[in-house]
Order: C-alpha cells, then structure tokens, then sequence
C-alpha cells in the first residue's frame, strides 16, 4: 500500500461535543461494521464508558474507503475529552497527522477543546475543523466557526458541517480528511521504528503493543527489540483493529496497528518506547512521552478485611492496561489493610473505583482525596507527602509546598459573579479574565490543586447550570500555610479521617466534618465524643448520644428461636462496621466526609 | 414440664401486631382447628401423659374470642391426657370486648386461675389509633369484672403509642395497679409487614422517638415501684409475689410443649420423641391450615411435621442461659458470665450474692449488650 493513500489521524473535542459518535458514524460509512453489528459508541468498549456517555482509553480502528476511484487507508484514533486523560491524547496525537477538531455547534468552543489544539499544534498536527451538532435547533454555525477562527485562528472557510447523529455531512467530512490531512511520511526500508503508543494485555497473546510505524516494516517471525530496555523478542502476529484484531501480513512505514511477541509483561511494552529490529537496529529511538504523574492520592480498603487480596489482585489486573493507576500497600489503623492509589484525576479515580466495584465485585472503603506536597522540615530534609498520616509533626516542619493549576474557565458572562467567588474561595488567585466574544468570557485563575479534587467542579456546574467548562494543567508548587486536620472519636485517633487543609478552612472543615460525622455514626452504647484537632488541639467537638431503647419487650410464647436470629442479625450488621477504639463506625462515615463543602 | 396452647383467633388484627394470628375466619374453620388441637393434645398425652404439668398457658390470638364451650372442651381434652393435678398456674389471655360473665365463669370452670387481659392503653385516642376493638370503660369495667372471677389478674400495657405522654402513662399505671396484681409493660416495636410500620414510615402515624419511649418506661418502672409491682423481667411486674410461673419458665428454661399452629417447644430429654438425645427446640407451621393438615395426617405426637427443629450444642445452651437469664432480674450466675464483659460494659450491670443482672439502664439495651458478649 503507498503512502499516500493513508491518513492518520485523531479526533479531538471538549468532553460531550460528539467525538465518539462521530467516530461511530465514520465506521459505519466505511463499511468497517456492518450496521447490524453496529452499536451506539462502538469505540467505547467498557460499560462505563458507554453509561457515562464518555471515552476512557483511546482506541483505534482502520477503516477504508474509496475516493475519487482510489483506495484509502484511514487510521482513526479516538481520544478521551477530559481533562483527567490530556495525557492519553497526547500520546494519541504522536501517531497520527492530522486532527479533527470536533466543535458542538450549540456550545462553541469550550475548555478541553482549547487545551486538546494545544496538544494537536505541539506535535506539528495538521488540524480540520469540525461543526458537529448543526441540525439542532439551537445550533448557531456562523457564531461557532467566528470563534475557531478568533480564538483558535483555524480558517472554516468550507470546513465540514456534519451531524454525527443524523449522518449529515460525513462524505464530504471523510473527503476533506483525505484531501486536507496530509499522509505519512517514512522509509519502508530503513531500520525500524514503531512508536508504542499503547499496550493492554490479552488472557491469549500476552501483552500486545499498539504501535505507529514510523520508518521500515515488520511481520510475524521478526525480531524485534524495545530500544528501553534492550529485550527482545519474536513477532507472532502483526494486524491492525477494525476494530477488532485483525492479522495483517507486514505492517509498514506510515501504518497504525498492533505487534503481538509473547510478551508477558506489559510493563515490557511501555508506551513512548521505541521498537526496532533485532538484527538491524535504528541508532536513535523516537522522543517518548513524559510519564503521567498522579495527581489525586486516596487510601483504598476492602469494605471486607479478608478481601485484601481480590483487591490486589484486581488493581493489578487493571494497571495491566492503564499504565497512569499507580498503587502501594497501606495499613490503616481503622480501615485494616488496603492501598494508597495515585490517580491522574478524580474522573480517572472514580473510574477506576467503580471498576473495581462492578467488574471485581468489591465493595471498597475510599478515604479523602490527597494531593502531593513537598514538605521541607527544619533540619532542611524534603518529603514528598500523598498520605496526611505521613506529614510529620508539625514542629520538624519548616514550610510545606502544595501544587497549584493553572485553571482555565468558560463560561457565559451571567456567571462570572459566582464563579469568581467560587474560586476566591477555594483560595484560587486571579490571573486574567477577558471576553472572547459578546456571549462567553474566559476566566484565569490560579489555584491550589488540593481545592479542586474535592468538589469544586460540581459547585462549578450547579452554579453555572453547567455552563461553564474548565481546563487546568500543573502550574509549580506554592508555600502554603497547611495544617493536618485529625478527627478523634471517643478519643481515638481515626487516621483514615485526617486530611491536610489550609489553616484558614481547617475550623470550617473540622466542624462540617465532625458534624456529618455524628449524623451517620450511629448511636451506640456509650455516648461517642467526636473531636477534630490540629495539633493535639481541638477545634470542633460534637456528641454522639447514647442509645436507650434497644431490647426485645416480647419474647411470645416461647419463640426463642427468632430472638436468637435477631441478635445474629445484629451481630451481622456490627460486623460490616469499622471498629475506631471500641466505637463502631460504618463505612459511609468514611465516604460521607467527602461530600463537605466548606 | 409446661403446656403451652395457641388459639390462634382474633376478630381484627390490631396495627402492631405480628403475631401468628388471623382475623375473620370462619366458624368451620375453627371448628377443624380446634380438631386438630384436639388431636394433637392426644398425640401429645400419649407421649408425656405422666409428666408433671407445673403450668398451662392458652394464648393467641385471642382466645376469649371463641365461645365459652370451645374453651371448656380444649380444657376438657387436655384434662383427659395430662395430669393436671400438680399445676400451679393455669393462665388465660383475654381482650375486653369478647370478655363476659359467662366466659369467665367456663373459665373457672375448666380449672383456669389466671387471666391475662390485652389493655394496652386507657386512652381512647391511643385505642383506636392502632385498631383496637376496645375503649377505655370496657377494659376498665372487664377488670373489675374479671376480678370477681381471679384473684391473679394481669394486664398488658403498651409504651410508645401515638398519643402516649409522661402524664399518661403514670395515671393509666395508677389506674391499673388496684384491678390487677401483674402487668406486663411493653415497649412498641415497630414489626416488619405491619400496617403500623407501613403508616410510620409513610409518615401517616407519628410515634414517640426512642429516648421518649425510654423515658416513658423509666417513669412506668418508678410509678409500678411506688405502687407496690416488682419488676421482675424487662416487662414484667408483679404485685405480692404473683409472678408468671409459665413466663418465668421460658426464661430459666423449663421444658414445655407447644400445642396448636406456629407454636414452639423445647424439650431437654429424648424419650422417645426427640430426634437425637439432646436438647431441641421446634416449631409448627404457621399456617392454620398447615398445622391442621400436619395433625391430621399423622397418627403419633413423633411424626407430627414440624416446621422447624434446632438441636441445641453447647455454646448454643450457654447462650440462651445468658440471653434468657439477663432478661430477669434476678440475673444468671456470676460464673456463666465470667471473663465475658470487657470493662466497658460493666456499668450495665449489678453483682450480689454470686449472682449477676442487668441494672435498668442495662435492661434498657439489652440487645447491644449481648451481641457483645454471647458467642454468635
């Protein structure tokens, strides 16, 4: 196949601006699924991805079409739209040409959109403009392609209008991509190198490396080598997805598709390695992706103490495909034994704990969120902090850093009052603001990261009716004055409650957090006396009353059997408690606390 | 041993109750259920006819429902295929309406020298709110009725109704305590499948919380106290040493024979019946017309289908010692509950003279202490 009649390329767009459906649609005109076997967001595999209408992990397919009475090859690589994943589009991106920018004709251009451009421009993609959604009513073409073209600076001029939904547009969309994206370059007969931009693990193949051919070829029965490490191995089966697996004889310079070796590890095919020939190696190996650093840090317990292993056993199996989860063992005194887990984001967090719920069947206990500080202590040492049990005492510590984003906000201008003071209360600093147009502003602020994985994108939604988008990318580490919040309960320390906060929210939070607290512990035996504390000090104390009316007042004619099953019952119901001292606790204490604002 | 006897009859069902009992059947049904009791306290004669009977108690239900010759030819039967004649207790329970002179006279008659009446409230508001059949001047004019029949009157009185108050509950104590030398005070229990707990929780009926029903019961213990009634078990009280000799037996585990649907048993000794030689717990069917079937088909006390059987191990008789022994004031030996109360629980409970209780702040959460202390 010659170069020219291939393109590869990406689509990107805000979350919810109809990327997958659009990709549905592309495949389905192709031909690549017939329609009987077409299911609504065919690229979005997993159950979760396809409930919460969003895409997790990018995925790719070949589809072919004939144009102009030629033959095309399109590789298309969907990408994840939010802002948790910008690290898997990126990686996307580096196999591809060319991008689709999907705009939704109703919204215009929103948050990720802006950030997915940046991304696109950093790897010199070349990148088509698309109006998706135009046959709603609200639909406003004219306004959209004036603000790509202001705020973007991409010309529209003829740029496609499709609904993805409807199936308006696509011929005309699939004819721009190949006559405006351009197609590889490469030399099928220089040494190899095939960029791993993805891997996943097959129960029959082992790990398989999903790969863009940048120079030569391979096939089955090559040796291939991982220019990281030096491994080598042996080629079983080379193919691209359409999007299943398909065996294909040789994959060329220019091409998209997957190299199977019997390799056992994944962590043998890691992605932004170079492969190359064994025999005939390249000198060079292809610049690499930086590796995406977790961001977000929560303890994870089975619900079950004695489900230790299944959960380990799980987060292994899932880090097998999603290289960012990262996780290490953790005790609490509380919870018993879990793991601290390092997520790109909490979308990513809340994904992977549902995952681990639904396809793992476990029932977890998850504690606050944590982002990672840098703690310098008197004696000039650094540590880096993700688990407030870890800060050390308060009088070893000199200063503590915490990370800061750069937040990027849209929205209409109606809500630039409560947005603004939204962020002025998560401690956010005010960068810029400036109009992009007569109906939408973009707001800048600076932010501590540590005020946005708790709920601050919710409080964003609800005080824009969901209005407003909002982007953010690391921006450095800023002394902060920061406190570790301890809750005591009935004079114990719970250390799966302590967060660190700002000393500013600390009495704040500690009251909210003691007071939800004393509404789902239930009464017990004894009055429970719940304390917050920083220090040693208290800050907030709230009391659990005692109970008073606990006894069976009739045990009928001798029915002693039932009262038995009762008490078991009972004793059933303590045992999915946590024990803090001799105080049981249930499980929602732990989620509950999340759930303050502050 | 004691006999215990379900009738298992009620005109309506009251709100609260869960009970095995049915209301509205008709006449031939109770005539084939009062069949098969029949037969079944044969079966049962026939097996423990020499044993030592201490008590009888017929419950239900209500059993003063059915007509005053139904009551005698059950007592009559039970007569002829027991020895009676070392009872010391013959109980019978009784709603006010359904009581009349000539019931109580057949009861006399039938050798019955207890009667246990289901007052539950002296007001009227409270009555009604939970469907009952009675008002305040009935239950008030049966007791003394019922009193020129008994010596040993009881009356069953309910904590936590709609309209229960502090002052309430001590003037219905006050008014009670001359007609009756036992009452048995109960706290309402909110029972899963009643249309009292489908009306709370559809927020039609409102009920006392906990705390005030607990207070409540603190102010009956002290009212029953000043007038002269002995708490004697969680809800039982009694005046001049009239305790129930059958309830009591439940607790301090004597032997009895459940006779009649959904009624239970607990035998210690094989003979003959019991499955294997150990101590066993078993039950009837529910359903009227299960028991029915269940007696009719068989022809000996053994083979009579039970609906559920449990042998009882060691622990299992440990723990119903504990869990029966503390629901009395009087307690359990000191030594069955050696090295099983971590300190923290001590405060719920009172030592003397080798023996060990639960003080009423104990009795009050009996439940959470023993799911603390009994080996589940």
């Amino acid at each position: 196949m010659s170069k020219k009649h291939i393109r590869n390329f990406s689509i990107i767009a805000h979350i919810d601006h109809g990327k997958s459906t659009l990709a549905d649609r592309l495949i389905e005109r192709t031909g690549t699924v017939s329609a009987r076997d077409m299911e609504a967001q065919l690229l979005d595999n997993m159950d979760i991805e396809r409930e919460r209408g969003i895409t997790i992990k990018l995925q790719t397919c070949r589809l072919y079409y004939t144009y102009k009475g030629e033959e095309y090859t399109l590789n298309l690589i969907d990408t994840p739209g939010h802002v948790d994943f910008t690290y898997e589009v990126s990686r996307s991106l580096a196999a591809c040409e060319g991008a689709l920018l999907v705009v939704d004709a109703t919204q215009g251009v929103e948050a990720q959109t802006l950030s997915n451009v940046y991304l696109a421009l950093e790897n010199n993609l070349e990148i088509l403009p698309v109006i998706n959604k135009i046959d709603l009513a609200s639909a406003d073409v004219d306004a959209v392609k004036l603000e790509i073209e202001d705020i973007i600076g991409l010309d529209t001029d003829g740029c496609p209008l499709v609904s993805a939904k409807e199936g308006i547009g696509i011929d005309d969309l699939i004819g721009q991509i190949i006559d405006k994206l351009p197609a590889p370059e490469g030399d099928d007969d220089a040494p190899l190198k095939a960029l791993i931009f993805d891997s996943f693990y097959d129960n029959y193949r082992g790990a398989i490396s999903m790969v863009r051919i940048m120079d030569g070829t391979v096939k089955a029965g090559d040796k291939i080598k991982m220019m990281s490490s030096g491994k080598t191995f042996e080629v079983v089966e080379v193919g691209n997805f359409s999007p299943d697996m398909r065996p294909a004889k040789t994959l060329a310079a220019g091409e998209v598709g997957y190299i199977a070796a019997s390799i056992k590890n994944v962590s043998d095919t890691a992605v932004g390695d170079t492969i190359t020939g064994a025999e005939n190696p390249a000198k060079e190996a292809l610049p690499g992706y930086k590796k995406a650093t977790p961001m977000v840090y929560t303890g994870v317990f089975p619900a079950d103490g004695a489900k230790y292993d299944d959960l380990k056993e799980a987060l292994l199996k899932l880090q097998l495909n999603d290289a960012s989860l990262s996780f290490e063992p953790e005790v609490s005194t509380a919870l018993g034994f879990g793991f601290r887990c390092g997520f790109l984001g909490l979308l990513h967090m809340e994904i992977i704990e549902e995952r681990l719920e639904r396809e793992f069947d476990l029932d977890l206990i998850t504690t606050a969120p944590s982002v990672s500080y840098i703690v310098t202590k008197t004696n000039g040492d650094k540590l880096t902090i993700d688990n407030p049990t870890a800060l050390p005492p308060m009088t070893e510590i000199a200063y503590i850093e915490e990370p800061v984003v750069k937040a990027t906000l849209y929205s209409p201008p109606d809500y630039v009052g409560p947005i603004m003071e939204l962020c002025q209360g998560k401690r956010g600093i005010f960068v810029d603001m400036s109009y992009i147009d007569p109906t939408r502003v973009q707001i800048i602020y600076r932010m501590p990261l540590n005020e946005i994985i708790y709920d601050f994108f919710d409080s964003l939604k609800s005080r824009t009716r969901g209005y407003a988008s909002l982007d953010y990318e690391m921006d450095g580490y800023m002394k902060s004055d920061l406190v570790r919040l301890d809750m005591m309960i009935n004079g114990e320390l719970c250390d799966a409650l302590s967060i660190i906060v700002h000393k500013d929210n600390a009495y704040a939070r500690g009251r909210g957090i003691a007071e939800k607290l004393k509404d789902v512990i239930p009464r017990q035996l004894f009055e429970i006396p719940i304390q917050a504390t920083i220090g040693g000090k208290i800050i907030a104390r709230e009391t659990v009353k005692a109970y008073r009316k606990d006894v069976l007042a009739k045990c009928y004619g001798g029915d002693i059997t039932r009262k038995k099953k009762l008490l078991e019952k009972q004793k059933e119901g303590k045992k999915r408690m946590r024990k803090v001292g001799s105080v049981e606790v249930p499980s929602e204490a732990f989620i509950s606390i999340l759930k303050i604002d502050s | 041993m004691e006999i215990y006897i379900h009738l298992p009859f009620c005109k309506a069902k009251c709100q609260y109750c869960d009970f095995n009992s049915y209301a509205a059947c008709d006449s031939a049904t109770i005539y084939s259920y009062l069949a098969a009791l029949c037969r079944e306290i044969k079966f049962a004669g026939a097996q423990y006819g020499r044993a030592k009977i201490d008590s009888v108690y017929i419950g239900g239900g209500t059993p003063s429902m059915l007509e005053a010759k139904q009551i005698l030819s059950v007592c009559r039967v039970l007569n002829e295929n027991f020895d009676l004649s070392g009872v010391k207790e013959f109980s019978i329970e009784a709603n006010p309406e359904s009581i009349s002179e000539d019931k109580l006279a057949a009861y006399v008659e039938a050798g019955i020298d207890r009667i246990s009446i289901g007052v539950q409230s002296l007001d009227d508001r409270n009555l009604r709110s939970v469907g009952r059949l009675h008002d305040r001047n009935t239950a008030l004019k049966k007791l003394e009725l019922a009193g020129k029949y008994f010596k040993n009157v009881s009356a069953d009185l309910i904590i936590g109704l709609p309209y229960d108050n502090a002052g309430l509950i001590k003037s219905e104590i006050d008014e009670l305590s001359d007609l009756v030398s036992h009452m048995s005070v109960y706290q309402l229990t909110l029972e899963e499948g009643t249309s009292l707990k489908k009306r709370a929780d559809e927020g039609r009926v409102w009920l006392p919380s906990d705390d005030e029903v607990a207070e409540f019961m603190d102010i009956a213990i002290d009212a029953l106290a000043a007038r002269g009634f002995e708490r004697y078990e969680v809800s039982n009280f009694a005046k001049g040493g009239e305790i129930s000799r059958h309830n009591m037996g439940y607790w301090t585990r004597e032997e009895y024979i459940g006779l009649g649907a959904g009624s239970h048993s607990f035998l210690k000794t094989a003979d003959g019946c019991a499955p294997l030689p150990a101590e066993i717990r078993f039950s009837h069917p529910r359903d009227i017309n299960a028991y029915i079937g269940g007696i009719n088909c068989v022809d000996s006390f053994d083979k009579i289908p039970r609906a559920e059987i449990s042998v009882l191990n060691k622990t299992d008789i440990l723990n119903e010692q504990i869990m029966l022994g503390l629901r009395t004031t009087k307690g359990v030996k000191e030594s069955l509950l050696e090295g099983k109360i971590p300190p923290e629980l001590e405060r719920f409970f009172i030592r003397a003279d080798g023996r060990i209780a639960l003080n009423r702040r104990g009795m009050e959460v009996m439940n959470g202490i023993l799911v603390r202390i009994l080996m589940l």
